[in-house]
């Protein structure tokens, strides 16, 4: 278990508290988050590496950018910014073809 | 300005290309018309580069055969990369009812001296697990079958040919010919007027225009067909060139496909997966006529997607990032294509109706083309594609 946690505490209510497995380490999110969000709170900023294998991160934040996107539960090129963490689902960082 | 020139090839797609490129390496002065602002605009452009080599029957499967020799070596010829894999091509059923015509289809082609064989199900998974539990039986062919880039193939062909002295007129139409004593003698554009003894129609699904300006009826007619492109994924360990046994069957005969009850096959859907080198998946293929109308249609790119991935499951968690439609150059009376010269006017020849077998035959067509033009012979016999047989329609 990651043990790096970003949140603010103060003043935030936040839903159910679980896992979810990022390249197989298991990291916390709460219920609602994205798992963008959860990413960051981990303090993990790579989402995955260009054809040039140059590392992308989180950028925009609101699906714009194109630039977080990972594979979740084996589908590629899903934006984690806008996708929210579910129960022990399973990312993993994209190497771009 | 007058331009002179042994022969024009009307048509800048990948069989007017061709043509021009084996005419130009006999010597002749060629000039190639396109009505549209660049090359490859028509079918070229809009299909997925296979070449199969055993969804062929005689006498076609003679000219794929060897235009696939030409293929191997071509982007050393012409310097210039075409892309050319040798993939192989499997051709596989998800219907138990189809394997006594599978087995009889590998039996034919293997008389025919075409390497195939029959792999079971089970067998095939093991070779490509990512093939779905529903594919029961396989003909698969691994020495001649292959895929290109038929892009690449089109400018290929079209720098080969300008190298060796060959004009390329763009937005340029044909409106006339001018015919002396039932010989060509020069054809009109909506520019200049150009003088030549041949005149050869490579037009493609548009060849029917260009013939009803010397009256002649070519029994050609454009066949619509559906493509989705997926997101690059993981190249496949073994096939990459799969292929839907109802595929030769619509394509033979797609009549009877709108028949049918199933509402896919009604649409003439046909499972045909090729991955090329950069891992992006092309999903076809579809048969309907809808005139020169390139719009896709959202039931038939649905039907696509399902029996896609009925043959690889794992397409279904793929994105599909562009779909485009592009019309095969049908001869709606026996589905062959027209490789001929034609009596009346003398001069004229025609090179069109490769239905989906367009880049596929596009090197054999130029080769035999060029042979008929400057030597008034071919190496392989075309008997069976001349344009005589319409003469009742002409």
């Amino acid at each position: 278990m990651a043990t790096v946690n970003r949140r603010t505490r103060a003043g935030v209510a936040r839903g159910k508290c679980f896992e979810i497995e990022v390249d197989g380490e298991r990291i916390l999110a709460y219920e609602g988050e994205t798992i963008a969000a959860a990413l960051l709170a981990a303090g993990k900023r790579v989402a995955r590496n260009t054809k040039k294998k140059e590392p992308r991160g989180i950028y925009c934040g609101i699906g714009v950018c194109f630039e977080c996107r990972m594979i979740v539960d084996g589908k590629s090129n899903t934006r984690v910014c806008q996708t929210l963490a579910t129960p022990n689902c399973k990312v993993h960082t994209q190497f771009d073809l | 300005m007058n331009r002179i020139a042994d022969a024009v090839v009307i048509g800048g797609g990948a069989i007017g290309c061709s043509i021009a490129y084996y005419l130009a390496k006999k010597g002749a002065k060629v000039i190639v018309i396109e009505k549209r602002e660049g090359l490859c605009f028509g079918s070229s452009g809009a299909n997925n580069g296979g070449c199969p080599v055993s969804a062929f029957e005689s006498p076609l499967l003679e000219l794929a055969r060897e235009s696939l020799k030409l293929y191997k070596d071509l982007s050393e010829e012409i310097g210039y990369d075409i892309e050319y894999q040798n993939t192989g091509y499997l051709l596989c059923s998800v219907n138990e009812e189809q394997y006594p015509d599978m087995e009889r289809n590998a039996q034919n082609l293997r008389r025919s001296g075409v390497n195939v064989r029959l792999i079971e199900g089970n067998e095939l998974r093991e070779l490509e697990p990512s093939l779905g539990a529903d594919v029961i039986v396989g003909v698969a062919e691994q020495e001649e079958s292959s895929l290109v880039n038929p892009f690449k193939v089109n400018y290929g062909f079209a720098h080969a040919a300008r190298k060796l002295g060959a004009e390329f007129l763009l937005s340029t139409e044909v409106k006339k010919f001018e015919i002396n004593k039932g010989t060509i003698t020069s054809i009109i554009t909506d520019r200049e007027k150009i003088k030549t003894n041949f005149a050869v129609i490579a037009a493609g699904a548009w060849s029917p225009e260009i013939g009803k300006m010397l009256n002649l009826t070519i029994p050609v007619k454009p066949q619509r067909g559906q493509i989705l492109v997926t997101e690059p994924v993981p190249l496949n360990e073994k096939w990459r060139f799969i292929e839907d046994a109802v595929y030769s069957g619509i394509a033979a005969d797609s009549e009877a496909a709108k028949k049918s009850k199933d509402p896919g096959m009604k649409l003439g859907v046909a499972g045909a997966l090729h991955q090329n080198n950069t891992g992006n998946w092309t999903i076809g293929s579809s048969r309907d006529f809808a005139g020169y109308d390139t719009q896709i249609t959202m039931q038939t790119v649905q039907y696509l997607a399902k029996r896609a991935i009925k043959f690889m499951p794992k397409l279904k968690d793929v994105n599909c990032i562009r779909i485009f439609a592009g019309f095969r150059p049908l001869c709606y009376v026996d589905g062959l294509p027209i490789l001929s010269k034609v009596d009346n006017p003398a001069g004229l020849v025609i090179a069109t109706g490769h239905a989906g077998e367009g880049i596929t035959l596009a090197p054999i067509t130029g080769k035999l083309m060029s042979e008929l033009i400057t030597e008034n012979r071919t190496s392989m016999p075309i008997d069976a594609f001349t344009f005589s047989r319409f003469k009742n329609m002409n």
